[in-house]
């Protein structure tokens, strides 16, 4: 009998802690905060491009994390849910999908290339969820539809830039251009090849590789058999890497202009001692203000130097919870602020916005030197138009 | 037309690594019956080992290069002895997805220890770069295509002339016969897979070398790449592997040379198509008996 009752003062006093901590919880939750703000970001967070997925997704954390230090959104926090879509398009709608489904967002920010965040942007317009694009270049990625933005320069600018750096900078007539075949390279190298060839240059090599490419001797064997006096490597940093290490080794010296694929510091690390003197086209001012702090910034909490990827990244929360104050936390609501944006600052400089939803802004461009990223050229807006 | 030497050169590299990667495939399946997948991953573990202990460990390269080959041949005699002996005379496809499940574990595995991205492969030989005209050699290249020849001739030699060898001939033409005539067939599936994953260990740094990088991915499709060596030289003939990897490796450079880099992979496995379809067994491989 005597165990009896101890074991029902035991439930008893469970039961009635059980309550109490009901009431508790459910008491905060009527008289705490309202529920946070949740933004989605996807991107390639595993396999090779993993990299740039996971620097771009720590930009948009940053940038949330510094607005909820300041108190969130009128006093919501802002919470980052990401999805994986290793960079493949099919992954794309998934990534979306499981960030509308699973995490509820409001909104979404794209922290991947142009083949996902294309098919991406397809479905956001037909989920009517606002959509952000970091740093996908493919022009058709807007035309999606007046659900997707995007804060960097379409593949076709930094393409023109690149051709006009080569031209102008390097003073070169003969261009190799090596591309990878992809949305990305295929959007970039057309317009470098028609800028170079419209400012009185000649484009001696054309030619394409595959995302994954790790021989690239022959290629480069035909186009150093053109006989080029500037390389033009519209890739990203794992096969640029690879590409100007090689090239590099059989002897094809020619100055090189890339596009900001290796604006990574991977490609610093994959290239070594090649990499010295490569000119790529960056979409930063390394030497703004607003950059150097965040760079600072990002350098101690993560422990690397921050890339393109990641600043834009940045910048692309920035935008999106600069909408959501013009607006409201609905996806109309965001889309109504979006459009309320004119002129924006964030780290990598200012922009404006076109009624097509892809910004204005000058054209920068970094030099490695002594094995590091440094500023190099700055080309106006109305030059690579 | 001048860089064709050039084009044929860069072939014969690539067609080296693949012939180091196939021999371990085909004395597998010619012995044992196995389509040993799982080789790639060997591959690649030879590749990102070394890299640690070159980059990381600082160890002079002779001695990295030995200790790799011995881990990757350790690592195959492992999986000789708990995945595949265990499925012994089962039917080829359950060791065949026993391997497929070691390539993945051997990958992911990778990945977690050394990160999803690609490395940068230290170059610790001293580079030198020969031009004769419009061609480009470097020592790399010579050291790659000498070395695999060295070695295979070193193979050859030790299958005619040494016991091991010959036992190992006997048991590739008929398996149940050399068991009949006392050949020890557990011993000498050890001797086969340390031999053909220390090789596949040396392929795994030489790939590092010459790439510049590696990369936990690195093993599937060169692993299939060789094991497409294997088929079009015929299944279980050494040197019709080794033919058959050269023979991938001229096609791959000159396919990228003359008709277009994307195409690389389709023509690859479009010979291999047309092989099995004119012969089937091979380019050097016995008749398949029909039932």
């Amino acid at each position: 009998m005597r165990r009896t009752y101890i074991n029902r003062t035991r439930a008893l006093l469970g039961a009635s802690m059980f309550v109490v901590a009901l009431l508790l919880f459910s008491g905060g939750a009527a008289q705490g905060q309202a529920p946070d703000v949740r933004v989605g970001v996807f991107g390639p967070l595993t396999g090779e491009a993993a990299a740039d997925g996971n620097g771009c997704l720590y930009g948009t954390q940053m940038a949330a994390d510094n607005a909820n230090a300041r108190g969130g959104l009128d006093g919501r926090k802002i919470a980052v849910s990401s999805a994986d879509d290793q960079a493949v398009p099919s992954e794309g709608i998934t990534a979306v999908q499981k960030l509308l489904t699973r995490d509820r967002v409001t909104s979404v920010i794209s922290c991947s290339y142009s083949g996902a965040t294309r098919t991406a942007a397809a479905f956001a317009q037909q989920a009517k969820v606002p959509m952000v694009v970091s740093y996908a270049v493919n022009p058709e990625i807007t035309k999606a539809g007046n659900y997707i933005w995007r804060v960097f320069s379409i593949g076709g600018v930094q393409g023109n830039a690149i051709a006009v750096m080569a031209r102008e900078d390097g003073k070169a007539s003969k261009a190799a251009i090596l591309w990878v075949k992809n949305d990305y390279g295929d959007s970039i190298s057309k317009a470098a090849a028609e800028r170079f060839a419209k400012l009185g240059g000649q484009v001696v090599f054309n030619e394409s590789f595959q995302i994954g490419d790790k021989d690239f001797t022959t290629l480069i064997t035909k186009a150093r058999a053109a006989n080029p006096d500037v390389l033009l490597v519209i890739s990203y940093y794992a096969e640029g890497g690879l590409l100007v290490s090689q090239a590099r080794r059989l002897g094809l010296s020619v100055p090189i202009y890339a596009s900001d694929g290796l604006s990574a510091p991977n490609f610093i690390e994959l290239a070594g001692q090649a990499a010295e003197g490569v000119v790529m086209s960056a979409a930063t001012n390394l030497n703004s203000p607003a950059y150097k702090a965040f760079a600072k910034a990002f350098e101690a909490k993560y422990k690397y130097l921050p890339d393109s990827v990641a600043s834009h990244g940045h910048d692309a929360m920035l935008v999106l919870l600069e909408a959501i104050r013009r607006g409201d936390t609905t996806p109309n609501g965001v889309l109504k602020g979006l459009g309320l944006i004119d002129k924006f600052s964030g780290v990598n400089g200012t922009f404006t916005f076109t009624p097509a939803r892809e910004i204005v802004a000058e054209q920068s461009f970094w030099k490695i030197v002594n094995g590091q990223f440094a500023q190099y050229k700055l080309i106006p807006f109305e030059k690579v138009k | 037309m001048s860089v064709l030497p050039q084009h044929l050169l860069n072939g014969l590299a690539v067609g080296s690594l693949y012939a180091l990667l196939a021999i371990g495939l085909s004395l597998t399946y010619g012995v044992l019956r196995i389509i040993h997948i799982a080789h790639g991953g060997v591959y690649m573990i030879g590749g990102m080992l070394s890299l640690t202990l070159l980059a990381t460990l600082r160890l002079p390269p002779v001695l990295a290069l030995a200790t790799t080959v011995l881990v990757c041949a350790g690592l195959g005699v492992l999986f000789e002895r708990f995945a595949y002996r265990p499925l012994r005379g089962a039917n080829v496809i359950v060791t065949l997805i026993s391997s497929l499940g070691l390539l993945l574990a051997m990958e992911n595995l990778a990945r977690i220890v050394w990160g999803p991205v690609p490395h940068s492969y230290p170059q610790f030989l001293p580079l030198r770069v020969y031009t004769l005209g419009t061609i480009v050699i470097t020592n790399l290249q010579i050291l790659i295509v000498v070395l695999t020849i060295a070695l295979m001739i070193g193979l050859q030699w030790v299958l005619r002339r040494t016991n091991l060898g010959l036992a190992t001939l006997a048991a590739v033409q008929n398996a149940r016969g050399a068991r009949l005539v006392g050949i020890n067939i557990d011993a000498l599936a050890v001797a086969i897979f340390a031999v053909g994953s220390g090789l596949a260990g040396i392929a795994g740094v030489l790939e590092g070398l010459y790439i510049t990088s590696v990369d936990p991915s690195m093993g599937a499709m060169f692993g299939l790449k060789a094991f497409a060596a294997v088929v079009i030289g015929g299944m279980g003939s050494v040197v019709g592997t080794i033919l058959g990897a050269y023979l991938i490796g001229l096609v791959e450079a000159l396919t990228a040379a003359y008709i277009s880099a994307g195409l690389r992979d389709v023509i690859t496995f479009a010979l291999l198509v047309l092989v099995l379809m004119v012969r089937p067994s091979g380019l050097l491989g016995r008749r398949i008996e029909r039932a």
